[in-house]
Protein backbone atom coordinates (compact mmCIF):
# COMPACT_ATOMS: atom_id res chain seq x y z
CA UNK A 1 0.00 0.00 0.00
CA UNK A 2 1.44 3.42 -0.91
CA UNK A 3 2.27 5.81 1.89
CA UNK A 4 -0.34 8.43 0.87
CA UNK A 5 -3.01 5.74 0.56
CA UNK A 6 -2.15 4.55 4.04
CA UNK A 7 -2.57 8.04 5.40
CA UNK A 8 -5.87 8.49 3.58
CA UNK A 9 -7.20 5.28 5.01
CA UNK A 10 -6.29 6.47 8.47
CA UNK A 11 -8.50 9.56 7.86
CA UNK A 12 -5.68 11.63 9.19
CA UNK A 13 -7.04 14.80 7.65
CA UNK A 14 -9.93 14.73 10.12
CA UNK A 15 -7.80 14.80 13.18
CA UNK A 16 -7.15 18.08 14.89
CA UNK A 17 -4.90 16.61 17.50
CA UNK A 18 -1.21 17.12 16.79
CA UNK A 19 -0.18 13.89 18.50
CA UNK A 20 -2.73 11.91 16.47
CA UNK A 21 -1.38 13.46 13.29
CA UNK A 22 2.11 12.53 14.37
CA UNK A 23 0.98 8.94 14.82
CA UNK A 24 -0.17 9.05 11.21
CA UNK A 25 3.28 10.23 10.16
CA UNK A 26 5.28 7.62 12.05
CA UNK A 27 2.83 4.74 11.42
CA UNK A 28 3.90 2.68 14.45
CA UNK A 29 7.59 3.18 13.71
CA UNK A 30 9.08 3.93 17.13
CA UNK A 31 12.39 4.98 15.64
CA UNK A 32 10.71 7.73 13.59
CA UNK A 33 8.89 8.86 16.72
CA UNK A 34 12.19 9.14 18.55
CA UNK A 35 13.75 11.00 15.64
CA UNK A 36 10.89 13.50 15.59
CA UNK A 37 11.28 14.04 19.34
CA UNK A 38 15.03 14.52 19.05
CA UNK A 39 14.64 16.99 16.19
CA UNK A 40 12.09 18.99 18.16
CA UNK A 41 14.23 19.00 21.28
CA UNK A 42 17.33 20.02 19.32
CA UNK A 43 15.99 22.66 16.97
CA UNK A 44 12.63 24.00 18.15
CA UNK A 45 12.73 26.96 20.52
CA UNK A 46 10.22 26.49 23.38
CA UNK B 1 3.84 28.97 45.53
CA UNK B 2 4.79 29.90 41.98
CA UNK B 3 1.83 30.13 39.61
CA UNK B 4 2.80 27.96 36.68
CA UNK B 5 1.82 29.10 33.20
CA UNK B 6 0.60 26.39 30.83
CA UNK B 7 3.07 27.65 28.26
CA UNK B 8 6.12 27.26 30.51
CA UNK B 9 9.03 25.51 28.82
CA UNK B 10 10.25 22.10 29.99
CA UNK B 11 13.28 23.80 31.54
CA UNK B 12 11.08 26.24 33.45
CA UNK B 13 8.85 23.46 34.76
CA UNK B 14 11.91 21.60 35.98
CA UNK B 15 13.16 24.73 37.70
CA UNK B 16 9.80 25.18 39.41
CA UNK B 17 9.81 21.55 40.50
CA UNK B 18 13.31 21.77 41.92
CA UNK B 19 12.21 24.95 43.73
CA UNK B 20 9.52 22.89 45.49
CA UNK B 21 6.50 23.05 43.19
CA UNK B 22 5.18 19.50 42.87
CA UNK B 23 2.54 20.55 40.34
CA UNK B 24 5.30 21.43 37.91
CA UNK B 25 6.56 17.86 37.54
CA UNK B 26 2.97 16.65 37.04
CA UNK B 27 2.53 19.14 34.25
CA UNK B 28 5.82 18.16 32.69
CA UNK B 29 4.99 14.47 32.74
CA UNK B 30 1.48 15.12 31.43
CA UNK B 31 2.89 17.18 28.57
CA UNK B 32 4.99 14.26 27.30
CA UNK B 33 3.05 11.25 28.53
CA UNK B 34 1.28 10.53 25.26
CA UNK B 35 4.47 10.62 23.22
CA UNK B 36 6.44 8.46 25.66
CA UNK B 37 3.63 5.96 25.99
CA UNK B 38 3.24 5.72 22.20
CA UNK B 39 6.97 5.12 21.85
CA UNK B 40 6.92 2.28 24.35
CA UNK B 41 3.75 0.79 22.90
CA UNK B 42 5.19 0.83 19.38
CA UNK B 43 8.18 -1.14 20.59
CA UNK B 44 6.55 -3.70 22.85
CA UNK B 45 3.20 -4.03 21.03
CA UNK B 46 1.48 -5.03 24.30
CA UNK B 47 -0.65 -2.51 26.23
CA UNK B 48 -0.15 -4.08 29.65
CA UNK B 49 3.61 -4.29 29.24
CA UNK B 50 3.63 -0.74 27.88
CA UNK B 51 1.74 0.49 30.96
CA UNK B 52 4.29 -1.10 33.28
CA UNK B 53 7.30 0.22 31.39
CA UNK B 54 5.69 3.65 31.17
CA UNK B 55 5.38 3.78 34.96
CA UNK B 56 8.95 2.57 35.44
CA UNK B 57 10.23 5.16 32.99
CA UNK B 58 8.82 8.15 34.78
CA UNK B 59 9.63 6.78 38.21
CA UNK B 60 13.24 6.49 37.11
CA UNK B 61 13.23 9.92 35.47
CA UNK B 62 11.89 11.63 38.58
CA UNK B 63 14.38 9.77 40.76
CA UNK B 64 17.30 10.98 38.65
CA UNK B 65 15.97 14.54 38.85
CA UNK B 66 15.44 14.32 42.62
CA UNK B 67 18.96 13.03 43.10
CA UNK B 68 20.35 16.00 41.20
CA UNK B 69 21.80 13.87 38.43
CA UNK B 70 19.77 15.34 35.58
CA UNK B 71 21.85 17.81 33.59
CA UNK B 72 19.68 20.30 31.75
CA UNK B 73 20.47 20.55 28.04
CA UNK B 74 17.06 21.45 26.70
CA UNK B 75 16.28 17.89 25.64
CA UNK B 76 14.03 16.60 28.39
CA UNK B 77 11.75 14.63 26.05
CA UNK B 78 14.63 12.89 24.25
CA UNK B 79 16.14 12.07 27.64
CA UNK B 80 12.94 10.49 28.91
CA UNK B 81 12.47 8.56 25.68
CA UNK B 82 15.98 7.21 26.01
CA UNK B 83 15.12 6.00 29.51
CA UNK B 84 12.00 4.41 28.06
CA UNK B 85 14.07 2.79 25.32
CA UNK B 86 16.49 1.32 27.86
CA UNK B 87 13.60 0.05 29.97
CA UNK B 88 12.17 -1.70 26.90
CA UNK B 89 15.52 -3.29 26.11
CA UNK B 90 15.78 -4.50 29.71
CA UNK B 91 12.31 -5.97 29.37
CA UNK B 92 13.25 -7.87 26.22
CA UNK B 93 16.44 -9.14 27.83
CA UNK B 94 14.36 -10.44 30.73
CA UNK B 95 12.00 -12.05 28.25
CA UNK B 96 14.76 -13.63 26.19
CA UNK B 97 13.23 -17.06 26.49
CA UNK B 98 10.26 -15.70 24.55
CA UNK B 99 10.62 -16.82 20.92
CA UNK B 100 8.33 -14.00 19.82
CA UNK B 101 10.83 -11.22 20.27
CA UNK B 102 10.27 -9.00 17.24
CA UNK B 103 12.85 -7.44 14.93
CA UNK B 104 11.94 -4.06 16.42
CA UNK B 105 14.07 -4.88 19.45
CA UNK B 106 17.14 -4.48 17.32
CA UNK B 107 18.31 -1.85 14.91
CA UNK B 108 17.70 1.26 16.99
CA UNK B 109 21.04 2.50 15.82
CA UNK B 110 20.15 6.15 15.96
CA UNK B 111 19.93 6.12 19.74
CA UNK B 112 23.18 6.74 21.55
CA UNK B 113 24.37 4.02 23.91
CA UNK B 114 25.65 6.40 26.58
CA UNK B 115 23.89 6.78 29.91
CA UNK B 116 21.23 9.50 29.72
CA UNK B 117 21.98 11.01 33.12
CA UNK B 118 25.15 13.03 33.43
CA UNK B 119 26.83 15.05 30.71
CA UNK B 120 30.38 16.32 30.63
CA UNK B 121 31.61 19.33 28.69
CA UNK B 122 32.98 16.92 26.11
CA UNK B 123 29.53 15.33 25.80
CA UNK B 124 28.05 18.77 25.23
CA UNK B 125 30.53 19.51 22.47
CA UNK B 126 29.87 16.16 20.85
CA UNK B 127 26.16 16.88 21.09
CA UNK B 128 26.62 20.22 19.34
CA UNK B 129 28.58 18.53 16.57
CA UNK B 130 25.84 15.95 16.10
CA UNK B 131 23.25 18.70 15.81
CA UNK B 132 25.40 20.46 13.22
CA UNK B 133 25.77 17.18 11.29
CA UNK B 134 22.02 16.59 11.26
CA UNK B 135 21.38 20.18 10.12
CA UNK B 136 23.69 19.46 7.20
CA UNK B 137 21.81 16.25 6.36
CA UNK B 138 18.53 18.16 6.30
CA UNK B 139 19.93 20.25 3.43
CA UNK B 140 20.28 17.06 1.36
CA UNK B 141 16.55 16.35 1.50
CA UNK B 142 14.38 17.07 -1.54
CA UNK B 143 13.05 20.64 -1.45
CA UNK B 144 9.50 19.79 -0.42
CA UNK B 145 10.66 17.56 2.42
CA UNK B 146 13.24 20.09 3.52
CA UNK B 147 10.53 22.73 3.68
CA UNK B 148 8.27 20.74 6.03
CA UNK B 149 11.26 19.86 8.20
CA UNK B 150 12.23 23.51 8.51
CA UNK B 151 8.67 24.60 9.25
CA UNK B 152 8.15 21.93 11.90
CA UNK B 153 11.48 21.84 13.69
CA UNK B 154 13.00 25.27 13.11
CA UNK B 155 9.79 27.31 13.12
CA UNK B 156 7.71 25.09 15.42
CA UNK B 157 4.61 25.01 13.22
CA UNK B 158 1.86 22.44 13.72
CA UNK B 159 1.03 20.02 10.90
CA UNK B 160 -2.11 22.00 10.12
CA UNK B 161 -0.11 25.23 9.93
CA UNK B 162 2.45 23.56 7.68
CA UNK B 163 -0.29 22.41 5.31
CA UNK B 164 -1.75 25.93 5.19
CA UNK B 165 1.65 27.57 4.76
CA UNK B 166 2.68 25.27 1.90
CA UNK B 167 -0.81 25.31 0.39
CA UNK B 168 -1.24 21.56 0.26
CA UNK B 169 -3.68 19.17 1.87
CA UNK B 170 -2.96 17.95 5.38
CA UNK B 171 -2.43 14.44 3.99
CA UNK B 172 0.18 15.71 1.54
CA UNK B 173 1.95 17.58 4.33
CA UNK B 174 1.93 14.47 6.52
CA UNK B 175 3.22 12.36 3.64
CA UNK B 176 6.11 14.74 3.01
CA UNK B 177 6.91 14.72 6.72
CA UNK B 178 6.98 10.96 6.75
CA UNK B 179 9.28 10.69 3.75
CA UNK B 180 11.51 13.39 5.28
CA UNK B 181 11.90 11.42 8.51
CA UNK B 182 12.51 8.17 6.65
CA UNK B 183 15.18 9.80 4.50
CA UNK B 184 16.79 11.52 7.48
CA UNK B 185 16.93 8.25 9.37
CA UNK B 186 18.58 6.56 6.42
CA UNK B 187 21.20 9.29 6.12
CA UNK B 188 21.85 9.32 9.87
CA UNK B 189 22.50 5.59 9.80
CA UNK B 190 24.65 5.83 6.67
CA UNK B 191 26.81 8.44 8.42
CA UNK B 192 26.88 6.39 11.61
CA UNK B 193 25.56 9.27 13.68
CA UNK B 194 24.27 8.34 17.15
CA UNK B 195 21.80 10.95 18.38
CA UNK B 196 22.75 12.42 21.75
Amino acid sequence: MGEVDYLKKRNCARSEDEELLLRCVVCDDAELLFLDSWLRDSFTQQ
Amino acid sequence: MINISQGASDQKLLEYYLAGNKEAISQLIERHSSRVYDYIRMMVKDAQVADDIYQETFIKAVRVIDEGRYKENGKFLSWVMRIAHNQVIDHFRAEKQNKNITPTTAGYDILAQASPAEKSIEDRLVGEQIEADVRKLITFLPDEQQEVVRLRYYDGLSFKEIAEHTEVSINTALGRMRYALINLRRMIKEKDIALE
